[in-house]
């Protein structure tokens, strides 16, 4: 299992330092009656390889905009935003979705796993999507990943038989299936109480420590506390960032 | 305005497309329920009324000559409604086509005052001038004439007389022309002698005040038939007439389409508007946790979502009914030609109204409220959390059982296509029974074409020449042979006798005794008579007494089984005969014997009134003109020369309006399943809209997903087609045991068409189509507004 996430991967080491790259990004949603809001204001941030980067900010500051334009699933007004080495305005919806799979890894506050298929089913769809992992390995190798969140005994329930805590981390599981550079949360102790959230807690300090590069928007002082560097954000902007020596370690 | 009210008109502001779909929906449906139930009632009770109208005798009493004196005595007689006379005549008349159809010409005395087998006027002269001709409405399109036009009918002697056309009536005792592949035509006695015919009335016709079985009413009129003699007017015979309409059978059958269809219409359209309702109420749902956070009770947010889907409901039907009438009077008017009835009035009863307003009401409404109710019973908790995958949990068992070897997504759609059963359930149904209708009609179709084009082609004979009068076999078979084409000519002989089942058996003597059955005799070493016999064996060869009937006839008379012995009255004489083989044969019904017996029965001598042709052209209808000119050179004018081309078009008329109103209502209901299908796509697509963001983030292409739910649709499409196919099967099967049994009277075995199979693929594929079209148009959502979705 180690194999999968112990080392940062080719994808992660082809970028040259930088993970994540957004520059002078903006992004404004047109409201009914041709008012606009502008979620991200001329937004500029690097983040390095291998960093554990907490976002927080109030709701409303524009923490998960920022998250889905990180993730491909939105597109900046202007700007530019570049991950894991690859620019991803110009993509096709296709080819988004494509270097999405093999480069970044999504974890929700709900969980967001298919209810009629299994734990396990649930990660080799992911690996089939993508492709990247030969079929006749997926099944070992998602196993694997389970047995790292500690669910390899549940692999063949159904999400709706686990507790919060477990489906969220089959999700994390989900996530890593392709081995991404890149994983990005989005509030994944939300939904949690404190004891299961501390477990996460623990599973997102292990996978910085495995070279991964984390982007977590939370409320969570404590998931927060972990990371390597806080960003805070009011009104679309980074009104604060702050590098914590040592947190992970 | 309460806060509550002003929400609803705010949902009404936002949800307008959705409630406006749901309202067509229920439009559609309530609209094909109010025509379907409308057309069943009108139909049922203008069906009768027609038949009603016409007044159809229930006795014929044949003479000469109707004695007025018999007329007289008859209309006194206890028991007796109406009397009328009247004289048949048949003969043939020129078609737009060129060729000659049979015309079967009722000789009227008085037409306004006629008190049995009554017709209607329906344009043109009424009642008729002398010497001019009155056509029943059904044969306009095939004499192509107009009134004023004049028509070339067929004298006795053969000549062709222009006769005018007066004028067109409706009779509804008869079947279309166009059907029968015969004119039905109305006159006075001058124009009986015109065409060289007796003026005189040869038919009384006796309407009974009370018809019972046929047996009572052969009762009856056998005691008229004493009385009329007894008074020294004895008739020549007593015909029991049939009771019925000749197409009542396949009347009934519509109407129990009908019924069918109009369930089924009901059923698909309140079921989709319940679907609409539960995805509306997906939506919804976080609301719902948000009203209940506040306070709200489940009544108060049950009601508030009903007093939104109410007046549409409401509305839906106000503008369904208006429309459903009208749809009903095309599908009236489509039954009055079919079947050649006159409505009498298209207005249906102010039950049925209320009734329709209440069922198109209360279903959809009960539809709607289910998943209202099942939202607002959520917890606030859960309400509020709801994570935007439907969070329908699939059964264990069935999540163990569908699993597709090799890639997971076949797996996942495979199970999302059982995730909500009932759904799965009546779109089946509506796929599965539409399917399986065309395909049965389609099979029934061509099974039945199959047979009686292999029993034609097995007949000795393409041709049957039918003579007005008895003359020498061997000058009429010569000048059949003179005609070009004819390969083979045989003089049969044909007479009708009345048969009863001789004293002592066990049978019921008055029925087939009262009916005339043609006694059709071959000669000895005849190369046309090739029938095979199903049952018992042949007449032997010399032998006296022995006859063998078709199938038509035992199953009109069970009684004449073989081995009975069955007494055959011919005129004033009586023979006993004996059953001695059943054949399978295609028209009417016919009792077959040697010229030995015919003769003993008949006395007739050696003259024949039928010539059998086998022709050497394939152009089977070259060979019947051929023989028409043959025979009225020789001035032997043939009353009918019937070909086995014109039997099957005859036939095939008969199965194509059953067919289409089959294939109407197969429409439908595939129609009603593959709407559902494609609205039940979208409504995937909607639902689930959180689920396709989720595989996009997941790096599922656009093209990864709508092939995941096109394998959805294909597995309920192909799974549709699989039962269609095999309930297909059975169907037929049925259908065809009853077209044996009422139709054909020879056995009908099952033929499965391919035709039928190529067009319910191609129907599926259509459906699989709009499929793609709904998830693409679906897939037009970004991740994020996917991901975001309520």
């Amino acid at each position: 299992m180690d194999a999968v996430v112990a080392a940062p991967t080719n994808a992660s080491r082809a970028t040259t330092g930088a993970a994540i790259e957004l520059s002078a990004v903006d992004k404004t949603y047109a409201l009914r009656g041709g008012a606009t809001c502008h979620a991200v204001r001329n937004l500029s941030l690097t983040v390095a390889a291998g960093e554990y980067v907490a976002v927080l900010g109030k709701s409303g500051s524009g923490k998960s905009t920022l998250l889905n334009l990180i993730a491909g699933l939105d597109k900046p007004s202007s700007g530019s935003v570049r991950v894991a080495g690859t620019a991803l305005q110009g993509l096709s919806e296709s080819a988004m979705a494509g270097w999405r799979g093999r480069h970044v890894g999504v974890i929700f506050q709900f969980f967001q796993l298919l209810p009629t298929l299994t734990t396990l089913e649930n990660i080799m769809l992911a690996m089939e999507l993508v492709g990247r992992i030969p079929a006749a390995s997926r099944r070992e190798q998602a196993m694997a990943l389970l047995a790292l969140v500690g669910l390899a005994d549940q692999a063949g329930k159904l999400p709706s038989t686990l507790s919060g805590g477990q489906q969220q981390r089959a999700a994390i599981a989900r996530a890593l299936a392709n081995d991404p550079p890149v994983i990005l949360a989005d509030e994944p102790t939300g939904n949690l109480d404190t004891e299961t959230a501390a477990d996460i807690n623990k599973l997102f300090r292990q996978l910085a420590a495995r070279g991964k590069t984390l982007f977590v928007v939370t409320h969570d002082a404590s998931l927060a506390g972990m990371a390597h560097r806080t960003i805070a954000l009011r009104d679309g902007i980074i009104i604060a960032d702050t590098r914590i020596a040592g947190a992970v370690s | 305005m309460s806060m509550r009210w002003r929400k609803v008109l705010g949902d009404l502001r936002v949800h307008w497309r959705q409630i406006g779909a749901m309202l067509l929906v229920l439009i559609a449906g309530a609209a094909g329920v109010a025509a379907a139930l409308n057309a069943q009632s009108v139909l049922k009770r203008e069906i009768a009324a027609s038949y009603a109208q016409a007044e159809s005798p229930d006795l014929a009493l044949w003479f000469e000559a109707v004695p007025p004196a018999a007329e007289a005595a008859a209309a006194a007689m206890e028991g007796v409604a109406q009397v009328d006379v009247r004289r048949m005549i048949t003969t043939r008349i020129a078609v737009k086509d060129g060729s000659w159809l049979l015309l079967r010409l009722a000789i009227v005395r008085d037409f306004p005052a006629r008190h049995t087998g009554k017709v209607h006027h329906h344009g043109g002269q009424w009642p008729p001038v002398d010497r001019a001709i009155l056509i029943e409405q059904s044969g306009m399109p095939l004499i192509g004439a107009a009134i004023g036009d004049v028509v070339q009918i067929r004298s006795t002697t053969g000549e062709s007389v222009s006769i005018p056309l007066a004028g067109f009536v409706h009779d509804p005792a008869v079947a279309p022309s166009t059907q029968e592949r015969m004119i039905y035509g109305y006159a006075t006695p001058q124009t009986a002698a015109l065409l060289g015919a007796s003026p005189e009335f040869d038919q009384l016709l006796v309407k009974l005040a009370y018809r019972g079985s046929s047996a009572d009413a052969g009762e009856q009129g056998a005691r008229l038939q004493s009385l009329l003699a007894t008074r020294g007017h004895a008739p020549l015979r007593l015909e029991v007439l049939p009771a019925a309409h000749p197409h009542a059978a396949l009347m009934g059958a519509m109407l129990k389409i009908l019924g069918v269809f109009s369930a089924m219409a009901f059923a698909c359209s309140a079921a989709l508007a319940g679907f609409m309702a539960s995805a509306w109420m997906r939506r919804e749902v976080r609301q719902v946790g948000i009203m209940k956070t506040l306070g709200a009770r489940s009544s108060q947010i049950a009601i508030q979502y009903l007093a939104l889907a109410g007046p549409a409901i409401a509305l839906a039907v106000a503008v369904a009914l208006p429309l459903g009438t009208l749809l009903g009077r095309v599908i009236i008017d489509y039954y009055a030609v079919s079947l050649n009835i006159d409505i009498g009035s298209a207005g249906i009863p102010p039950e049925l109204l209320w009734q329709e307003i209440a069922l198109a009401v209360s279903l959809p409404l009960l539809a709607v409220a289910i998943p209202i109710a099942r939202a607002a019973r959520m917890t606030a908790y859960r309400a509020i959390h709801d994570a935007g995958i439907v969070p329908l949990s699939p059964s264990r068992l069935l999540t163990r059982l569908i699993r597709v070897p090799g890639r997971v997504r076949w797996s996942l759609a495979m199970r999302n296509s059982w995730r909500r059963p009932w759904r799965l359930m009546i779109m089946l149904l509506g796929l599965t029974a539409g399917g399986a209708l065309l395909l049965t009609t389609h099979s029934n179709y061509e099974s039945l074409i199959k047979v009686i084009d292999a029993s034609l082609a097995n007949q000795g004979h393409d041709i049957e020449v039918q003579m007005p009068r008895a003359a020498p076999a061997a000058e009429l078979e010569s000048i059949a042979r003179g005609a070009q084409g004819v390969a083979t000519a045989e003089g049969w002989r044909r007479a009708g006798v009345s048969a009863g089942v001789a004293a002592g058996s066990d049978g019921d003597e008055s029925a087939p005794g009262t009916r005339r059955i043609a006694l059709t005799a071959y000669p000895p070493d005849s190369k046309l008579f090739r029938m095979r016999v199903v049952q018992g064996r042949l007449p032997a060869a010399g032998a006296d007494g022995e006859i063998i009937i078709t199938r038509t006839l035992l199953d009109a008379y069970p009684q004449l089984q073989i081995g009975r012995s069955v007494d055959l009255q011919f005129r004033e004489r009586r023979q006993q005969v004996q059953v001695v083989g059943l054949v399978e044969e295609i028209g009417m019904p016919l009792m077959y014997t040697t010229f030995k017996t015919f003769e003993a029965v008949t006395g007739l001598g050696d003259s024949s009134s039928l010539i059998r042709v086998k022709a050497a052209d394939e152009r089977i209808d070259a060979v019947v003109s051929a023989l028409d000119r043959a025979f009225l050179s020789a001035r032997k004018p043939p009353a009918q020369i019937f070909s086995r081309e014109m039997l099957r078009d005859s036939l095939d008329e008969h199965f194509k309006v059953v067919g289409d109103v089959i294939r109407m209502v197969a429409l439908g209901a595939a129609l009603i399943g593959a709407i559902m299908l494609a609205a039940t796509s979208t409504l995937n697509v909607l639902e689930r809209s959180r689920e396709i963001g989720i595989l996009r983030t997941l790096g599922a292409t656009p093209r990864d997903v709508i092939a995941l739910f096109w394998a959805e649709g294909a597995s309920v499409t192909l799974l549709a087609l699989l039962l269609a196919t095999t309930l297909s099967i059975p169907l037929t099967w049925l259908l065809l045991e009853a077209a044996e049994k009422r139709l054909l009277h020879m056995a009908v075995p099952l033929q499965f068409s391919l035709q039928g199979f190529a067009i319910l693929c191609g129907g599926m594929l259509i459906v699989l189509a709009t499929i793609q079209i709904a998830v693409m148009l679906g897939m037009r959502r970004a991740v994020r507004e996917a991901l975001a979705y309520e």
